[in-house]
């Protein structure tokens, strides 16, 4: 992606966002391919975030198929996508907030607390990242031995080290003094620009699917949505600061009691006839996947609605009137994905 | 700007002195891999009876059905026909190790797929059922507030 910019010396008087350099047509292929296949191509555009694109293409087809996910299956994904959370927001942190405001001690500190995520995630579902691991009817595989002490151990150190975070970056002067009041959104804004996700609910609408829909067993957990009023590039990064402590909580209400039973349920290879939506609340915002059956087995129509590219049309309306300085902050704060958004 | 919370700030980087080093050196060590990790994959030759399910399910058409490849003929497998995987194209879903009816395929542990050839990541059917070399593995330990470290788990007590 790039950014046109007319200004006027330092101040910005237009900017117009550019995408579209890594489309490469999901929606299309996958109207050539079995559900099963597309499997893998649709959870691509987030590499970092796959987890919740891989839930909201399932969603769809289950509701087309009629198939109820056994409580045991609903119960890893969940787990799954609340440590995907986790790590997705640690690297935003990382890239967008550390490095787009030249700090490195914070990229190095995302980085290597994401590791132990990933570590993680490479013992229940087999890969680092793109797992691949919802299917329409359940998921993969099981709970693997062992897997239950090491997320414990991980979410204390995990726990243990946001304080660190939260000195060195986010109430660290340098920073704060650079992210207050820039960039801001107002709560009429927000909702005019629908924008979703962690930018919504810095601007003080607390909006979540987790908790308005709720899908998987969120109805089951307690969490709070952290929603901030100031509407800046600050509290942007607060909201994700906050999310991250609440997944650790929804974690460890759902290590405590795990159903027994069965994790996936056979399912038919096919897309009956009707048309359905999976409604995700991913790291990045709401993300919808539009599901319309002909009875064969491939979907005669996907499509795919993201938070990146929700997020993005706040983009010119922030940066209008900000100096030059003050951009690499904004577009940093609205932890945008150019694959997400370009599909 | 309070002094006070730059003060934190720096001095969480210092203690960064007295902790335990995060970092692997990776060629020489390398991080443990857990059971079940989508690896390269390993064809057991006695087991597969050349169905193709493989071949059909695969998202990236990376298996190709090959013939004659194999110099003995299995029982189960008449027409000898085995997989061969283009590793340039597969994406280590392993759709096709959930999907082989048989039991055939397996995951390894092996990862370092480049090569300086392009004909050399092609892997014929013999080339994948060979079983991958072991190496030491090392550990990730979490201790208290110095962080964390790896152990290798042959010296782990």
């Amino acid at each position: 992606m790039r950014i046109k910019l007319k200004t006027d010396g330092d101040i910005i008087v237009e900017a117009t966002p550019d995408i579209g350099y890594v489309h490469r047509g999901c929606e299309k292929i996958a109207e050539s391919r079995n559900i099963i296949k597309n499997i893998p191509m649709l959870e691509r555009p987030n590499i970092a975030d796959s987890s919740h694109l891989n839930w909201s293409y399932i969603a769809p087809i289950e509701k087309l198929q009629r198939v109820e996910v056994p409580e045991r299956g609903l119960h890893i994904r969940t787990m799954l996508c609340e440590i995907n959370r986790i790590a997705s927001h640690l690297y935003g942190m990382a890239i967008m907030g550390g490095i787009f405001s030249g700090h490195t001690t914070m990229y190095m500190f995302g980085f290597g607390d994401r590791e132990l995520l990933l570590d993680l995630h490479e013992m229940l579902t087999g890969a680092r990242m793109t797992f691949s691991f919802f299917v329409p009817g359940g998921v993969r595989r099981d709970l693997p031995k062992g897997f239950v002490e090491k997320l414990a151990q991980t979410l204390d150190y995990i726990e243990r080290h946001l304080s660190a975070i939260d000195r060195v970056f986010v109430s660290n002067p340098l920073f704060v003094e650079r992210a207050r009041g820039v960039g801001i959104l107002s709560k009429d804004d927000a909702i005019k620009l629908g924008v979703v996700g962690p930018v919504l609910r810095a601007s003080g609408v607390a909006c979540d699917v987790r908790r308005d829909a709720p899908y998987g067993v969120y109805d089951r957990v307690d969490f709070e949505v952290p929603s901030f009023k100031e509407g800046d590039s600050l509290s942007r990064w607060l909201v994700r600061f906050e999310e991250m402590k609440q997944s650790i909580s929804i974690l460890r209400q759902l290590m405590r009691d795990i159903p027994k039973g069965p994790i996936a349920r056979k399912s038919p290879l096919i897309v009956p006839r009707g048309e359905a939506i999976g409604r995700v609340e991913s790291s990045r915002g709401e993300i919808n996947h539009y599901v319309v059956g002909d009875g064969g087995d491939k979907p005669f129509r996907v499509k795919m609605s993201t938070g990146s590219f929700k997020n993005l049309a706040a983009l010119p309306f922030l940066l209008k009137g900000v100096r030059i300085g003050d951009m690499p902050i904004i577009y940093g704060s609205l932890d945008y994905w150019p694959v997400e958004a370009d599909r | 700007m309070t002094p006070v919370s730059a003060a934190e700030a720096f001095w969480e980087g210092v203690k960064h002195i007295f902790k335990r080093t995060f970092t692997l050196k990776h060629p020489y060590q390398r991080h443990e891999i857990p059971d079940g990790y989508r690896g390269r994959h390993l064809l057991y030759v006695d087991r597969c009876t050349g169905c193709g399910i493989c071949a059909w399910i695969c998202p990236e058409k990376c298996i190709t059905m090959v013939s004659g490849a194999q110099e003995k003929t299995y029982p189960q497998n008449p027409q000898n026909r085995f997989p061969q995987y283009w590793y340039i194209r597969c994406c280590f879903c392993h759709f096709c190790t959930d999907y082989c009816p048989t039991g055939a395929l397996d995951y390894t542990k092996d990862y370092d797929l480049a090569e300086y050839e392009k004909e050399l990541i092609i892997w014929s059917p013999e080339r994948l059922s060979k079983v991958p070399a072991a190496y030491e593995e090392y550990r990730t330990r979490f201790h208290g507030w110095t962080g964390v470290d790896h152990v290798p788990l042959s010296k782990e007590s």
